[in-house]
């Protein structure tokens, strides 16, 4: 039995983080790019930790903040009249965090990758600084969004030891498809976790595989050039 | 004064620094050796460098004082810039280059007619093309064009024929001709080629380590033996103005006065009288003591020596001779001056062995 109300809380999470990581990242992605602030690496280095450090550790520092009894905890419950932890909420906000490498760094890269010549040809044509962004910056940067984007939502859909440390397992609120197969694997329910599990892997290698198809062929159009 | 320029700008051993002005009409030419600093002006003026310190002034706007705290961001600035390396933008194709421009462009500046730029460009043929696609002349001009489609008030121009090959050049310099005066834009156009900027500039201003060493308007500069930027290399020579009197069409020449003497030049079409520039390069002017008969030069003219400089190579001088009011320089041996012992003052013939249409 395919647990279709999980499924579609992943695609839900997914698909909300990974369009707040795209809005959140490129102010952040463009900053990293640009600046020479002695703080940059520090900050590159916070943005980069989700890769580095077990999910359960970010999981618990993100439950403690997350808790009632934190300020921030707090806040949300006096704005929201609800709690954070064990709420889809609390996931979003904790998805972001967790994804935010996979969308910075491409953004980076792309942005990086944007010649100030460009940018200086389009100032000289009247261009303000936020038109020079929208009108040469994002449209050179598109591959760069495309990976942004592919690698959130799937690192999203992926995420299993944070969403178990601050949302456990509550169905149509926090209980998302990689929990759900776990679920099904201690409790012996193996056709369950099969299906679960192969659809997960066959929407994971879709992706990956239209993502990569998709560079390649730019690459090749780039090198008819 | 239309542009007045007071700028200090450092980076590393190389420092700008010029107090200097310009009546803004026509073309003004920027000569110099590669890092004397032209294109760190263009920039400047442009606002492309936000640490340039100093002054500057176009018509009644103050672009900078940095004294007051005031910079104009660069695009409100009323300018129009072709640079070295073109700079088309590579995600949009040639019309959609030209509608950057046109979408921004400032609408209390020049009218501009697009068709008319894209016909004095000859671009219609390219419009669809990606930029990738386009040859180094091409790029050149949907460059210009965007320039232009700006409706600036200031055309600066860096360069803009260097990525082009020797005989692409000789093709473009009358499509600059065409734009400069077909739209009279004042421009500042940036070359480190002196027969370039003797085609296309009204005045000039010569550079050297960060400083304007000279300038004035161009055919009294040109005639000026003690700047080395016009003295070095095969393109010295001079600007002169003449006015068209016949066109002789059996021949294929058009006969042309220089004061009151007659000059020869391959056809080319014109109305009688009119005025125009004619540019004669040094080492195509031969001197002799006398008129000379039986010779094939047709052009020769009666002057007066006014000025003798040797030449850094050892080997050669120029030679000012004054015709009317107009000064040629020519360049010979030192052998041939002792054997034919020129003095100032003395009288002498230019056989001229070339010229050329300068615009």
């Amino acid at each position: 039995m395919i647990d279709g109300a999980a499924l579609s809380l992943s695609l839900q999470l997914a698909l909300t983080s990974s369009l707040l990581l795209l809005l959140m990242a490129t102010p952040l992605a463009w900053w990293l790019s640009r600046t020479r602030h002695r703080l940059a690496p520090l900050v590159e280095a916070t943005v980069a930790l989700p890769l580095v450090l077990p999910p359960t550790v970010l999981g618990f520092y993100l439950l403690l903040l997350f808790s009632p009894q934190s300020f921030i905890g707090q806040a949300w419950v006096t704005l929201t009249g609800s709690q954070l932890t064990f709420s889809f909420a609390g996931l979003v906000i904790a998805s972001v965090m967790y994804s935010l490498p996979f969308a910075v760094q491409p953004l980076q890269v792309a942005f990086n990758a944007v010649d100030r010549a460009y940018l200086e040809a389009a100032a000289t044509l009247g261009a303000s600084p936020w038109d020079r962004f929208v009108s040469v910056v994002l449209p050179l940067s598109k591959r760069g969004y495309l990976t942004a984007g592919v690698l959130a939502f799937a690192h999203t859909l992926g995420e299993f030891g944070v969403v178990l440390m601050i949302g456990g397992n509550i169905p149509g609120e926090t209980r998302v498809v990689s929990i759900a197969i776990y679920e099904a694997v201690e409790t012996l329910d193996y056709p369950s976790a099969h299906g679960l599990s192969l659809i997960l892997l066959a929407f994971s290698l879709l992706v990956l595989w239209a993502l990569f198809g998709g560079r390649r062929r730019a690459e090749v159009r780039e090198m008819m050039r | 004064m239309t542009l007045s320029l007071s700028l200090r700008y450092q980076r590393g051993d190389f420092v700008l620094n010029l107090d200097t002005e310009w009546a803004g009409n026509g073309v003004l030419g920027v000569l110099g050796a590669s890092g004397a600093g032209k294109s760190t002006l263009l920039r400047a003026i442009a606002g492309l460098d936000d640490d340039v310190q100093g002054n500057i002034l176009w018509r009644d706007q103050c672009w900078l004082n940095t004294s007051a705290g005031q910079y104009l961001p660069v695009h409100q600035r009323a300018i129009g810039m072709v640079f070295q390396d073109v700079r088309l933008l590579p995600h949009l194709d040639v019309a959609g280059n030209l509608n950057y421009a046109q979408t921004r462009s400032d609408t209390t500046g020049p009218e501009i007619d697009v068709d008319e730029v894209i016909d004095v460009l000859a671009l219609s043929p390219l419009m669809n093309r990606a930029v990738a696609t386009l040859s180094g002349g091409e790029r050149q001009r949907v460059s210009l064009a965007r320039a232009l489609l700006r409706r600036p008030q200031l055309l600066l121009l860096d360069e803009p024929l260097s990525a082009v090959d020797t005989t692409k050049r000789a093709e473009l310099v009358p499509y600059l001709r065409r734009v400069f005066s077909a739209f009279s834009l004042p421009a500042v156009y940036v070359s480190h080629s002196l027969d370039e900027l003797a085609s296309l500039a009204d005045d000039f201003w010569i550079m050297r380590h960060g400083q304007v060493i000279a300038s004035g308007e161009t055919t009294s500069i040109l005639s000026r033996l003690d700047i080395n930027e016009l003295n070095e290399g095969a393109e010295s020579g001079s600007v002169l103005r003449v006015s068209v009197v016949e066109h002789l069409e059996q021949y294929g020449l058009t006969q042309v006065a220089l004061g009151d003497q007659p000059l020869w030049l391959p056809a080319f079409s014109a109305n009688l009288d009119s005025e125009r520039r004619v540019l004669v390069h040094a080492r195509d002017i031969s001197l002799a003591l006398e008129r000379p008969q039986g010779i094939s030069i047709r052009n020769v003219l009666a002057g007066t020596i006014v000025e003798m400089a040797d030449h850094n190579d050892g080997v050669s001088v120029d030679v000012l001779v004054s015709v009317g009011a107009s000064v040629l320089r020519s360049r010979i041996t030192r052998a041939s001056r002792d054997e034919l012992a020129l003095t100032q003052g003395r009288p002498i013939f230019a056989l001229v062995k070339s010229v050329s249409l300068a615009d």
